[in-house]
């Protein structure tokens, strides 16, 4: 049984039918990937699967079904995502930041502290900058933010939506790295991209949807590898 | 100069009550993103709420006070339950809330005013009426009276304990993030609906607590409410609508104000004249005078 189970996900924004019908699986311990051009309906199905916009057909998470399931109890079994754009609290300090994302574990503060060295030690550049307001940090420091937030309510699987999204080539690849360490540090990881190579490269999988259908499922190898996939995602 | 201090000094206990309605106002506004037009009932019910305990149960200051609080509390608890939270399930509270919140608001004051009598109420003597004196310049004086110190010191105190519990409660610090953002703060694990009830339940502490300062002050009656709570929404408005340290500013401003023209022009222009001062400070900052922040940061 996988880990997070999507099953034949319908969702409507009034008459457009942006997912008709996906089912994508992630196991425990993996990288999926999720591509697709603009618009295709990626960051549609990680809401829904967060379930933060209304759906038909069912999601199971870790053997528990959530399609009654309130986003806030969603988090509190383990499923955290980084929203597109990274959404962080700009008139909110960084620090304060991060200890919002550990809401759900706030009883224990001794394991709070933990973490926060743990994302300080990942990300050095928000221990300098604990401080500052969130809106006065770099696009590349807020993205860094955005994940360690996340990471503060210590998921098993992490849902990120276009975490590179904007960023120099550098940074980019500092983003990809940081994800391949999460993963290696025990979180499962469901990663949503449009630089299709570098988020196959980590992956062991790979879904392309389009246009709000599942279009291609295999191992990143295969698609990296598919014709199709390299003229319409990769460059030619 | 004397003279015009003095006034200054008896504007200051009236600015703290408005900050302190004007707060109750801002927060619900940045967090639940409605103007909540009970809010000037339930000041009112605040106030009536401080005048039984006081006259009936003859308690002493603190405790009264803190009662009215609660009592206030739970009073925006309940209209948020009965009146906001219905339209908010369905997703259409900022369309029609407005409405709601006209007709909660009239029911709530009529209703005051069939169960109280639409004629005025005084508070018991609270606390002994005597002037103190600040400074003495030559034969000229700046005093403060004993009930307006009272006043003005409580509502600081009530304040600052605001502050803290927003700068060092996760609570508080989760307040300010759903003011930017309660849809990722949703993604965080809090819980919306019961931060939006805390929210409600400090609106109305505040709320009643200006009610039960201005119960200490002056008669209170049911109609009260209409003409406070619209110079308290002014005053978030005059300090920038979502911040704290605003509505304070926004709410002494007022009283300062108010008193200026009462002494130096005539009692009968202090409404007018001190909302064609915010008109003036809102046409050259139209984000108001601390901006757009709910609260200003390092
Ligand atoms: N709130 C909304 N209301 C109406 N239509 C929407 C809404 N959000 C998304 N859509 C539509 O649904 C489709 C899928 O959008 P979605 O944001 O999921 O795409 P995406 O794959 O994440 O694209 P991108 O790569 O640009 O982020 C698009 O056609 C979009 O216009
Ligand atoms: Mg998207």
């Amino acid at each position: 049984m996988a880990m997070l189970e999507v099953r034949d996900l319908n969702v409507y924004y009034g008459k457009i039918h942006a997912l008709q019908g996906i089912s994508i699986d992630v196991s425990e311990g993996e990288i999926v990937s999720l591509i697709g051009a603009n618009g295709a309906g990626k960051t549609t199905l990680l809401t829904a699967i967060m379930h933060q916009l209304p759906y038909s057909g069912t999601v199971r998470f870790m053997g528990e079904d959530l399609t009654k399931t309130d986003v806030k109890d969603i988090v509190n079994l383990g499923m955290t995502m980084v929203p597109e754009g990274r959404k962080v609290f700009a008139r909110t300090s960084v620090q304060d930041n991060l200890l919002l994302g550990s809401y759900v574990r706030r009883k224990d503060q001794t394991s709070v502290r933990e973490d926060l060295e743990k994302v300080y030690s990942l990300f050095p550049r928000l221990e300098e900058r604990k401080k500052q307001l969130a809106g006065s940090l770099s696009g590349g420091e807020q993205q860094m933010l955005a994940i360690g937030r996340a990471l503060m309510s210590r998921p098993r699987l992490l849902l990120l939506d276009e975490p590179s999204m904007g960023l120099s080539p550098i940074l980019v690849d500092t983003v990809f790295d940081t994800i391949s360490h999460i993963s290696k540090t025990g979180t499962t990881i469901l990663l949503v991209e449009q630089n299709a190579r570098k988020a196959l490269k980590i992956a062991g999988r790979g879904y392309v949807i389009e246009t709000g259908q599942l279009y291609l499922a295999d191992t990143s190898e295969n698609l990296l590898n598919d014709s199709r996939v390299k003229e319409a995602y990769l460059g030619g | 100069m004397v003279d015009f201090l003095q006034q200054v000094i008896n504007g200051l206990a009236q600015g703290g009550i408005y900050s302190l309605i004007a707060i109750g106002w801002t927060t619900v506004f940045g967090i639940v993103g409605i103007i909540n037009w009970t809010h000037g009932e339930i000041y009112m019910l605040g106030a009536y709420a401080g005048w039984l305990i006081t006259t009936y149960a003859h308690l002493p200051i603190i405790p009264s006070l803190l009662l009215s609080m609660v009592l206030g509390a739970f009073i925006a608890m309940a209209v948020d339950e009965i009146g906001y939270r219905p339209l908010r399930k369905k997703g259409v509270l900022a369309a029609t809330g407005f409405i709601t919140a006209l007709g909660l608001s009239q029911t709530i004051r009529y209703s005051a005013s069939a169960g109280f009598s639409p004629n005025p109420k005084a508070y018991p003597v609270l606390v002994n009426q005597e002037l103190i004196t600040l400074v003495s310049i030559g034969d000229k004086k700046i005093t403060i009276s004993s009930v307006h110190l009272i006043v003005l010191f409580s509502a600081v105190v009530i304040m600052s304990l605001l502050e803290l519990f927003m700068k060092k409660t996760l609570t508080g610090k989760a307040m300010l993030a759903a003011s930017q953002d309660m849809q990722t703060l949703r993604l965080m694990g809090v819980n919306a609906e019961s931060l939006i009830k805390i929210t409600f339940a400090i609106s109305g502490a505040l709320g009643a607590a200006a009610g039960f300062f201005i119960g200490m002050l002056y008669y209170i009656n049911p109609m009260m409410g209409a003409l406070a709570g619209l110079k308290g929404w002014s005053c978030a408005i005059l300090g920038g609508i979502g911040s704290i340290a605003g509505s304070l500013v926004g709410g002494i401003i007022l009283g300062i104000v108010e008193n200026l023209t009462a002494g130096y022009i005539s009692t009968g222009y202090k409404d007018a004249i001190g909302f064609m001062v915010m008109i003036l400070v809102l046409l050259i900052r139209p984000s108001g005078l601390m901006g757009y922040r709910f609260e200003e940061k390092v």
